[in-house]
């Protein structure tokens, strides 16, 4: 079963269904984005920086993170999965990074 | 089956999935953004091949510029038209232009100009030069499609899509350094594999630098939450990120403003080099400032990547008083802000000379070739067999595929030389010129993807790519007939920049050509691009 799934794939020739595929885009494009801003609000707390240099520093992080998010997002093919996946650290992040936000 | 069993199985595949789906949607824009960031590393040649007039411009005005006396008359020039406007700027003699040049924002906002003579203050006529975007016509395709900030983040997009498909491309890629060696000509389906594979690999680290620094270069706009969070506004995070004191409100109360020159000659002492810009916000008010900037470096053959800033001085509009300084070429003594401008150098392609831009040119050309070869395969592999992903709909959406392949590619190529016909033969003095040049362009791509849509492809593909084969060769030829000039006077003139241009259009217009004898008519499915 799931090797076939796996050769279809291959082949290109899956039929992804519509709505698990929108799904699966939002949570990459949205969940993604939400977790590479909690990144970067993160290291811009936590970093041993002047703030606007971890601030900087945690931008650059970020958005270099996007992109493997968006591949975790296809990578996995439970999608409750990958919305928790994405979903969760975010949130856990930028919890910490707001509430450490006025520490020096 | 376990989960992990299942995940294992599954990965490399539905990144393929990722990397063939995604980089064929967002694989015609990339195209467009790659080709003309390609064609904007030469933008300033590009600018000087489309002003042909343009020695009429820095002919000298006078044996030496005074600039004491020059920026005393423009300040004068200012209080009596501009007295309450909220900003001047002061563009001092030298450079592409020998005129004294001001600049202010009058009663409805909106920005006002005027070329003064540096010795007497007289207005100068307006100068005889064709309007147009010149090179910027390429640099603004390239980072937002003339749209402004949709268009900006529509590229941050297809940027982020890119990194994501060339991460999956490697993922996908098994066998990366073993098939690097390998190219089998005239296979078909095989050979535009070997040569995505070949022109992806060679040049992958240009590849990501380009994508993740173009991405940084926006970073306050894509990526705004950390900013967003730890600052009150934008403003106050860049003046403590470089030191400088915030930008001041209008207070609206009134104060003289201080004599400009003398602020002139001090910066220069400072910045020991002759300025090029003063910059005055709210003459009269008792917030106002004087900035004096010194000339960008162009062109330099620095090879470290240190910002090309000329350095500037900021003054209190009202005591005089220094309220900031920032040294020429200055690197930062933090390292992420190093990193940040080395990265910002990095894609602007500010060091090392022609040198460097040459090679800019072509890795971004191989860039280019890899998105055409991508989206190419696609169709390729398709017209052997169809794999009937849409269902009933699968033969109308390969066509659909086709017709964008064609538009996007060999389409905008052609809009891309239809330019530099358009520069010579619009009218000289035709008003909006600049505004005509690029609607010009966008018509011949929106043609383009019309004819596509009713030829069949391999007569849409040979058809247009012998069009600008066509445009590209002749294009010395249009020169000669509309400006007298042609490679042999620019290279006697020593006129390399806009000797590089025509060459550069010949030497594209033969691969054109070269292009368009391989695309053969079809004999059977499969033998066309």
């Amino acid at each position: 079963m799931i090797r076939g799934y796996a050769a279809r794939l291959k082949r290109g020739a899956v039929s992804v269904s519509r709505s698990r595929l929108f799904w699966q885009s939002l949570a990459a494009v949205a969940g993604g984005y939400a977790l590479a801003s909690a990144v970067a609000v993160f290291a811009g707390a936590v970093l041993p920086l002047p703030r606007a240099e971890a601030v900087l520093a945690g931008t650059l992080l970020g958005l270099a993170a996007y992109p493997f998010a968006i591949m975790l997002a296809f990578a996995l093919r439970d999608l409750r999965l990958v919305w928790s996946g994405l979903l969760l650290p975010a949130l856990l992040l930028a919890v910490i990074g707001w509430l450490l936000k006025g520490a020096p | 089956m376990t989960r992990s069993a299942e995940r294992g199985g599954s990965f490399r595949p539905s990144m393929a999935w990722l990397h063939t789906w995604g980089g064929l949607w967002a694989g015609w824009l990339l195209f467009a953004i790659f080709f003309t960031g390609t064609l904007g590393v030469f933008d300033d040649a590009i600018t000087r091949w489309m002003k042909p007039e343009a020695e009429a411009l820095d002919r000298p005005l006078v044996e030496k510029v005074d600039a004491v006396q020059a920026v005393d008359l423009a300040e004068a020039y200012l209080q009596r038209v501009a007295p309450a406007s909220h900003f001047w700027s002061i563009g001092l003699p030298g450079g592409e232009d020998a005129a004294l040049r001001v600049f202010w924002q009058d009663a409805n906002d909106v920005f006002q100009q005027a070329r003064l003579h540096p010795a007497t203050g007289a207005v100068l006529p307006g100068p005889r030069v064709r309007e147009t975007e010149g090179g910027h016509h390429f640099v603004h395709m390239h980072f937002e499609f003339h749209a402004g900030m949709a268009g900006v983040w529509l590229v941050g997009a297809l940027t982020v899509a890119m990194l994501v498909a060339l991460l999956t491309g490697i993922v996908t890629h098994k066998r990366i350094f073993k098939d690097f060696f390998t190219f089998r000509p005239r296979k078909g389906q095989r050979s535009w594999l070997d040569a995505h594979n070949a022109v992806a690999v060679l040049t992958l680290p240009f590849q990501f630098m380009i994508a993740y620094s173009g991405l940084v270069l926006f970073y306050p706009t894509y990526l705004p939450a950390a900013l967003a969070v730890h600052y009150p506004a934008p403003d106050a995070f860049f003046a403590e990120l470089r030191q400088e004191p915030p930008h001041r409100e209008e207070t609206g109360v009134a104060a003289p403003l201080t004599r400009l020159s003398p602020l002139l000659v001090q910066a220069e002492a400072v910045l020991d080099r002759a300025a090029s810009f003063v910059v005055v916000e709210h003459p009269g008010d008792s917030s106002a400032s004087v900035k004096v900037w010194g000339p960008v470096d162009e062109g330099g053959d620095e090879s470290r990547l240190l910002p090309l800033e000329g350095g500037h001085v900021l003054f209190d509009g009202v005591t005089a008083d220094v309220l900031h300084v920032l040294l020429p070429r200055h690197a930062s003594g933090s390292a992420v802000i190093t990193l940040g401008d080395a990265l910002h150098e990095l894609h602007y392609a500010e060091f090392g000379g022609y040198t460097v831009r040459w090679l800019y040119f072509l890795s971004g050309m191989a860039g280019a070739a890899m998105m055409a070869t991508g989206s190419l395969l696609f169709m390729v592999k398709r017209r052997q067999k169809s794999l009937q992903e849409f269902g009933w709909h699968t033969p109308r959406v390969y066509r659909l595929i086709d017709v964008l392949n064609v538009g996007a590619i060999a389409g905008l190529m052609l809009a891309c030389i239809a330019f530099f016909w358009f520069n010579r033969l619009l009218p000289v003095a035709m008003p909006g010129r600049e505004r005509g040049e690029v609607i010009g362009f966008f018509l011949v791509w929106m043609l383009a993807f019309a004819h596509a849509a009713w030829r069949r492809p391999p007569r849409a593909w040979t058809e247009q790519l012998r069009t600008m084969a066509l445009l590209c060769l002749a294009l010395p030829l249009l020169n000669a007939v509309t400006t007298g000039d042609s490679v042999f006077t620019y290279l006697r003139a020593g006129d390399s920049l806009r000797a590089g241009v025509e060459l550069t259009a010949v030497a594209l217009g033969l691969l054109a050509a070269w292009a368009a004898m391989k695309v053969k008519p079809p004999r059977s499915p499969g033998a066309a691009p």
